[in-house]
């Protein structure tokens, strides 16, 4: 529109050109109230319900309504929907490898590490990291007696760890404040993990001990791994830096603890490896030799080869080896060197998971041989009841014959 | 905040006429409209009298609407007031024949009543008069709303029960065409 024109309609408004006359106005209004008042007296005044009606009628919108029905209806399907969600979130938080839930339980606690992701709480995503290595190592134990089931948890709890290594590693690369409070978290947590997975392991033959592990090594060296970090950058005060100590002490404490179980291990190894001569006597005594191997089974044992006594001897000089280091860290342990400590760590880290998998393959062959052990020892009995029977036999027909005379 | 103190009395106001009926409530959204209203109905009928008697008819038969016993759904009380005034306009038209010649008539009377000092302001004013009276109604009704009663465009929406951006097409295009009337008689 041109000025001109808009110019004139402002100057319409202004001179007030269409605008009524004031004392009409007035005189208007008069007469209206005069006209109103008198419809009032006749009329029905409202009942409170009614007035209470028109009040909100006319305080709030109609649009309102249309607004309200659709968000209602948005809410419905969302409230269903995250119902449903909910509820299959929360039946399928008991669930174990195997279940139908249990992916929905993996989905769950990924969509959690993809939230804090989102935020970029990188202390909230490795806490939800090692939440979820916690609940796979608990699964392990639940499923320890079904090596299928115990595979899947085992694949689910390396990604975890994977995961967490990663989200220290990115930490570190990029400068995060809260990387050292992340490698302190893998630290305190993983050793609590470690440990009871080791329970697991203590308790009874289960069949996975290999699997075992893999697990034990593969957390232990995410928690060594955050140790690392801890001491390769500076602390900031002395109490970071006291903390710091006291978590890696803790952690090789940890380990020769390890050390010496292994070496318990291995004494009991050796006694039932030098009872094998007595074994092989035993077959040789035995009517025949392959009587006997049918009596007692098929052994993994073969005379001729590597004996037994020779495998446990080697799994014996690996773990003297690995008593070594420990001994050295046990030293390194009263000094404050922790950068030292941590280095020696990882040298007996990767020492004793070489040692672990040698027992754990000579353990399987002593068991064998102590099985072998306990049914020669039977056939032995046999032999001799045998013997002392037909002695029996002997003399009672001797006897017999005495009375016949 | 002041439109919302506005919107609020008003509302306020209308609550205490249709729950109680208060006459004294009613006089003051009279006093709120009159001038619109009336300016709304003077430019479809053209003789302020008529006008008057229109505008008048309008808030009585707003009041005896408002104050009957049935439930009503009032948002706005400016939409009512306006859409009561339409339907008496067309009542007007119907009853008076002579509604074409009263255009002319004001918008002649208004040059001719005045001082010849303001006689060319008001020459124009009265020839901006006779183009919006060429414009179809909902034009007509837009550019009052907007330049003579300066509402918004929100508020105009609502009296005409039309979305915003309907209104601003249809600004638009009133626009448009009253300078080209306007030039149009100019010339």
């Amino acid at each position: 529109m041109k000025h001109g024109v808009e110019q004139l309609l402002a100057q319409m408004k202004d001179q007030d050109v269409m605008s009524p006359d004031t004392s009409w106005v007035a005189k208007n209004r008069a007469q209206l109230l005069t006209q109103i008042s008198n419809t009032v007296d006749v009329r029905m005044s409202r009942s409170f319900k009614e007035r209470l009606s028109g009040l909100f009628d006319i305080f709030v919108p109609t649009k309102i309504f249309v607004f309200a029905r659709s968000f209602a209806v948005v809410f419905l399907v969302i409230a269903l929907a995250g119902s449903g969600w909910l509820a299959s979130v929360s039946a399928s938080s008991d669930s174990l490898p195997g279940d139908t839930l249990y992916k929905v339980k993996l989905a769950t606690e990924k969509t959690k590490v993809i939230v804090a992701g989102a935020t970029g709480n990188t202390q909230a995503v490795t806490k939800y990291h090692l939440e979820a290595v916690e609940k796979r190592s608990k699964e392990i134990i639940q499923v320890k007696k079904e090596p299928q089931k115990v595979e899947v948890a085992a694949a689910e709890l390396k990604k975890s760890i994977e995961s967490t290594k990663e989200t220290l590693k990115k930490a570190k690369e990029d400068g995060d404040p809260e990387a050292r409070n992340i490698a302190k978290d893998i630290t305190k947590k993983t050793k609590e993990i470690s440990q009871s997975l080791k329970e697991v392991t203590d308790e009874e033959e289960t069949g996975i001990e290999k699997e075992m592990m893999a697990i034990k090594k593969e957390v232990n060296q995410a928690g060594l791994e955050a140790v690392i970090l801890l001491t390769e950058e500076s602390s900031d005060t002395t109490e970071d830096a006291e903390e710091v100590k006291q978590l890696v002490q803790e952690q090789v404490e940890e380990i020769l603890i390890g050390a010496e179980e292994m070496k318990l291990v291995v004494v009991d190894m050796v006694g039932v490896a030098s009872s094998t001569k007595k074994i092989e006597d035993a077959v040789a005594l035995s009517t025949s030799k392959e009587e006997a191997e049918e009596q007692i089974g098929e052994g993994e044992y073969t005379p001729g080869e590597e004996t037994l006594e020779d495998r446990v001897k080697k799994a014996d000089t690996s773990v003297q080896e690995v008593d070594k280091l420990a001994l050295e860290l046990r030293e390194l342990l009263v000094g404050d060197d922790v950068g030292e400590m941590v280095k020696k760590a990882q040298e007996f880290q990767d020492a004793a998971s070489d040692a672990e998998e040698v027992l754990a393959e000579v353990s399987k062959d002593v068991d064998t041989q102590a099985e072998v052990a306990k049914e020669t020892d039977l056939v032995k009995e046999v032999e001799a009841e045998k013997e002392v029977m037909i002695e029996e036999e002997k003399s009672e027909e001797v006897v017999e014959e005495k009375g016949q005379e | 905040m002041k439109d919302l103190k506005k919107n609020l009395q008003e509302k306020r106001y209308l609550y205490l006429v249709m729950a109680k009926k208060d006459p004294q409530a009613f006089a003051a959204l009279y006093d709120l409209y009159v001038e619109k209203i009336f300016r709304f109905v003077l430019l479809k009928i053209d003789n302020r009298e008529e006008a008057q008697d229109v505008t008048s008819e309008v808030f009585l038969k707003v009041w005896h609407y408002l104050i009957d016993a049935q439930k009503k759904d009032i948002s706005s009380m400016s939409g009512l007031l306006y859409a009561t005034a339409r339907r008496l306009v067309i009542d007007t038209y119907r009853m008076r024949a002579k509604q074409k010649t009263c255009s002319i008539e004001y918008a002649e009377t208004l040059v001719h009543n005045d001082g010849m000092e303001e006689l060319a302001q008001k020459q124009e004013i009265a020839t901006l008069l006779k183009s919006i009276k060429q414009l179809k109604q909902e034009y007509q009704e837009v550019v009052l709303l907007r330049y003579i009663d300066g509402m918004s465009l929100k508020e105009i929406a609502e009296i005409l029960q039309k979305k915003p951006t309907n209104v601003r097409v249809l600004l638009h295009r009133a626009q448009k065409k009253l300078q080209s009337l306007y030039d149009d008689r100019l010339v």
